[in-house]
């Protein structure tokens, strides 16, 4: 099949992945359209056609003002990611040993394999009037009073570029691995030192990878929930906390208005950055790169690798806290700990919204898998071998479920669901999840299956194999690394799903993040710390097992190819 | 250090060498290059004419020995603080720039006035036939047109030295050759000493002043091309320029003037070589192809017979492989003017007695 694409058969192979996005989605969001369209009058949704809600919006300036705050957020956000982001990938491009490197990644990595709830608690333990920063510095004497770092814009900043790093430093970094030393060498023959010719020559050529990275950063800052939900004490008035607020005042009307808002904000992110990157086009590299060779120890590698080291710290920091914190004595998250005690791990193993979550979300991830990767490779193979018009299209297309607010999805699905009476059930959850994990899946496998030998699959046809034999035997076995991430990223990014999964659970089949989340609304004990460090532990073993699959030189070529 | 401006070596190695580990990549190499020379380093792939390129240039820094640009030791001195500029391979074009800035921006490194960059920039644009090009994209500009570049980059900021890292290499024959005259002739045109590195020795036999034949990190020879080519001076020189029979011989004889006679099975030779010669040494002679002759008949000269085994037509010449006793010879003849002689034929074989070449190894 793969070998023998025909012109007719590469449409159908999309079909699945078409209809999950186009049909879930698609349809959620026309949906949100129309019902901006109805009234909330007197507490009560009612089907007449008006457009008071939009009046509202518009004619308010409180929410004219709420739009302002999400964009100066985001803003604060992508510039502290990117101040913090490219020095980081810079340092990544210096270090050597394949191990270390990949280890590298996987710190970077690290907090989107943990569930948003869990990295939120972690920042409620470090930055708190009791957390580790103020503990620390009134220890050390530099403060008397604590330090405000929570509930307010600062903690939920400070969060968010936690969150984000990884978006801001994989593009930059892809860049930079590939961009060509022989420049360099070029650049100090014509008279350029080393910081000239950063500044004149790699800093400009590196820019296609920082739009890309503010591009991502930027959309995803503006939708996020959770964590100023979580962190912004009330006083963090971002479009997306207004969203649930209408929702759950069943002001259904105005809460479409909003996402309808913030999807467009999004879009507008999305184009802007795009032309910025358009008119940056004309840096195509000439040749092949030459990567850039091992170097001595001096001074300026010492303060990168400190950096990085500092950096990598940043990452880890909220999961190491919430480690530590686990085992606290107390009922609150005290730190230092007081007292040593395993009664929060015996506490949860017992708890049972804590169990059912557990079973619910086991079951929802590995039926998202089952989903989404078989969608997703039909669509790869499409994408990556058949003969398609509307490539780039069919790609935007795809991946829109990604850059489009969780919380916009979240409710417009719901809207779908509560029509269609199909919310609330553990299939229309499924269909969500490998919808949001879809793009992960076709991303990674088209860009396994362009590694693919395709002499090979051809030998296996001459010597009698069919084209599904031939897919089994010889196309399978080469992706190998690329269906094992797929399928890990797929059912982390389903177990781990938040700010969409909200607006879809009924009480009875609540997903563990969900559980979570409402449990730290209400609650400030370690509970959480314990459950959290089991769900991270989980989410390691996992993560390795599945690595002792795939070989290291393979995924390192997975990233950069990103 | 001579003070004679032309004649003072503009580039000096003194024993210079260069390891990578175990390997001895620059093996004790010593050159003096003059300045408006156009001086060839030419070998093998992996001989180490790029890395003795490179310590030049700065990009590496030499395990041992000294190198001296215009009477400066510059082992410390890093590439953007010397007065060289090298074309890379690869050309190293900034992508980012358009042709005008990437022409510029060694000007610009050293703040010349605008106007000044502007009006130098003009003149070596003018020097590489890219006039009015100013504005292009490095993606937009054929292969040739990289390669002008390339060199008014370099050129533009007046060197005293000027690297060239094969720079031909991308290129198709024609383009190639036409290159090879419009570099020779930029050379002369602007009296920059150029040191060109080369695998192909057409190339340097027909662009170079000097050339230093170099293998497995050492110099062979250095001298004309004319004069590395009559007199090869070892058994490599000899294969690597040219056409060449290395025949192996034994000394029979020789005078204090260095004149030699020597013999091979039934063969007689005789050659001027530098050193003593002892009888019964084992020597070899290089003898090339175009200087023997075949003939049906003997003549004058002493003759040896031989038998033609493969004949090959090359348009203006033709080349025959003859055995003579134990030796196969290569032996090129004119197509005009000379016999022709077919597969099997019988032969009668000489050559001037001042022909074989006596080689040091």
């Amino acid at each position: 099949m793969a070998a023998v694409l025909r012109r007719q058969r590469s449409p159908y192979l999309l079909l699945p992945a078409f209809l999950l996005t186009a049909g879930v989605f698609g349809a959620a969001m026309l949906l949100l359209f129309s019902y901006s369209a109805y009234t909330f009058r007197g507490g009560q949704l009612t089907e007449e056609v008006s457009f008071l809600a939009w009046q509202k919006f518009f004619g308010d300036p409180f929410y004219w003002g709420v739009v302002g705050n999400t964009l100066r957020l985001a803003f604060g956000v992508t510039l502290a990611a990117l101040l913090v982001g490219y020095p980081t990938a810079y340092a990544l491009t210096k270090v050597r040993g394949r191990r270390l490197v990949v280890a590298c990644y996987l710190v970077i990595f690290s907090p989107l394999l943990v569930s948003l709830v869990v990295r939120v608690y972690g920042w409620i333990l470090i930055l708190s009037e009791n957390g580790v920063i103020n503990q620390g510095l009134r220890a050390v004497g530099l403060i008397q009073t604590p330090l405000k770092l929570i509930y307010n814009d600062v903690g939920v900043t400070i969060a968010l570029v936690h969150i984000l790093l990884p978006f801001m430093v994989f593009p930059i970094l892809s860049v930079l691995l590939q961009f060509d030393h022989t420049l360099r060498e070029a650049a100090a023959d014509l008279g350029a030192n080393r910081l000239r010719t950063f500044i004149r020559v790699v800093l400009p050529m590196s820019l296609p990878g920082v739009v890309a990275g503010a591009q991502i950063t930027f959309t995803l800052a503006i939708s996020a929930f959770v964590t100023p939900e979580l962190l912004g004490g009330g006083t963090v008035q971002v479009l997306s906390r207004a969203i649930w607020f209408n929702v759950v005042d069943v002001n259904w009307p105005l809460a479409a208005v909003e996402a309808i808002v913030l999807l467009a904000l999004a879009l507008i992110t999305l184009a802007f950055f795009d032309l910025v990157a358009r008119s940056l086009r004309a840096i195509r590299p000439t040749g092949v790169p030459r990567p850039r060779p091992a170097e001595p120890m001096g001074l300026i590698e010492l303060v990168f690798r400190s950096g990085l080291i500092v950096v990598l710290a940043f990452i880890l920091s909220p999961l190491v806290f919430v480690f530590v914190n686990s085992f606290n004595g107390s009922d609150f998250n005290s730190f230092p700990p007081q007292g040593f005690s395993l009664r929060w791990y015996q506490f949860v193993l017992g708890y049972v919204p804590f169990r059912e979550g557990m079973t619910n979300s086991l079951l929802i991830a590995a039926a998202t898998t089952a989903v989404a990767i078989p969608a997703g490779m039909l669509a790869a193979l499409a994408i990556a071998r058949g003969r398609i018009r509307l490539r780039g299209i069919l790609n935007a297309f795809f991946l829109a479920p990604l850059v489009i607010p969780r919380v916009a999805i979240g409710i417009a699905v719901f809207i779908l669901l509560i029509r269609l009476h199909f919310f609330g059930t553990t299939a229309s959850l499924v269909l969500v999840h490998a919808m949001l994990a879809l793009p992960f899946a076709i991303a990674l496998l088209a860009a396994s299956l362009v590694n693919v030998n395709r002499t090979l699959e051809e030998a296996a046809m001459d010597l009698g194999a069919g084209p599904l034999r031939t897919f089994w035997s010889v196309t399978l076995p080469q992706i190998r690394a690329g269906l094992i991430i797929a399928a890990v990223f797929a059912f982390i990014t389903s177990f781990d799903e938040t700010e969409a999964s909200i607006f879809l659970v009924r009480p009875s089949n609540l997903t563990l993040p969900v559980q979570m989340f409402l449990y730290l609304e209400q609650y400030q004990n370690p509970t959480l710390a314990a459950l959290s460090t089991l769900l991270v532990g989980l989410t390691v073993v996992l993560v390795v097992g599945a690595l002792r699959f795939v070989r290291g030189a393979e995924i390192a070529r997975l990233v950069a190819r990103r | 250090m001579s003070t004679a401006p032309g004649s003072a070596p503009v580039v000096e190695l003194r024993d210079v060498s260069r390891s990578f580990g175990d390997v001895r990549a620059v093996d004790h190499v010593s050159l003096a290059i003059r300045s408006g020379e156009f001086f060839a380093l030419l070998g093998p792939s992996g001989c180490g004419k790029t890395t003795t390129l490179r310590i030049l240039a700065g990009f590496e820094r030499p395990s041992g020995g000294d190198v001296y640009l215009a009477g400066r030791r510059v082992n410390d001195v890093p590439p953007y603080r010397r007065e060289t500029n090298l074309v890379f391979q690869q050309l190293a074009l900034f992508p980012h720039l358009d042709l005008f800035d990437n022409v510029a921006f060694g000007l610009r490194m050293r703040r010349r006035p605008g106007a000044e960059v502007r009006e130098r920039v003009r003149k070596a644009l003018e020097l590489v036939d890219l006039a009015g090009y100013e504005l292009r994209r490095m993606h937009e500009l054929s292969g040739g047109q990289q390669q002008r570049v390339a060199i008014a980059r370099a050129l533009v900021n007046e060197p005293a030295v000027l690297l060239l890292d094969e720079p031909l290499g991308s290129l198709d024959l024609k383009l190639r050759l036409a290159m090879q005259r419009e570099l020779k002739a930029m050379q002369r045109r602007s009296g920059t000493t150029f040191v060109y590195v080369t695998h192909d020795q057409g190339e340097a036999l027909a662009m170079a002043d000097r050339v230093a034949v170099m293998s497995a990190g050492r110099i062979l020879q250095v001298g004309s091309p004319e004069h590395i080519y009559t007199e090869p001076a070892t058994r490599f020189v000899a294969h690597f320029i040219g056409d060449a029979n290395v025949i192996e011989v034994v000394v029979t004889g020789g005078d204090e003037a260095g004149r030699g006679t020597f013999e091979a099975g039934a063969l007689r030779f005789s050659a001027t070589g530098r050193g003593d010669l002892r009888a019964g040494e084992r020597r070899h002679l290089s003898l090339r192809p175009e200087k023997i002759k075949l003939a049906s008949r003997a003549g004058t000269a002493p003759a040896y017979e031989g038998r033609v085994s493969e004949v090959t037509f090359l348009g203006p010449l033709v080349r025959y492989e003859v055995i003579v006793g134990d030796l196969r010879l290569i032996v090129q003849s004119q197509t005009e003017g000379e016999e022709h002689f077919a597969r099997g034929d019988p032969v009668m074989v000489s050559w001037s007695p001042s022909a074989p070449v006596l080689l040091e190894d």
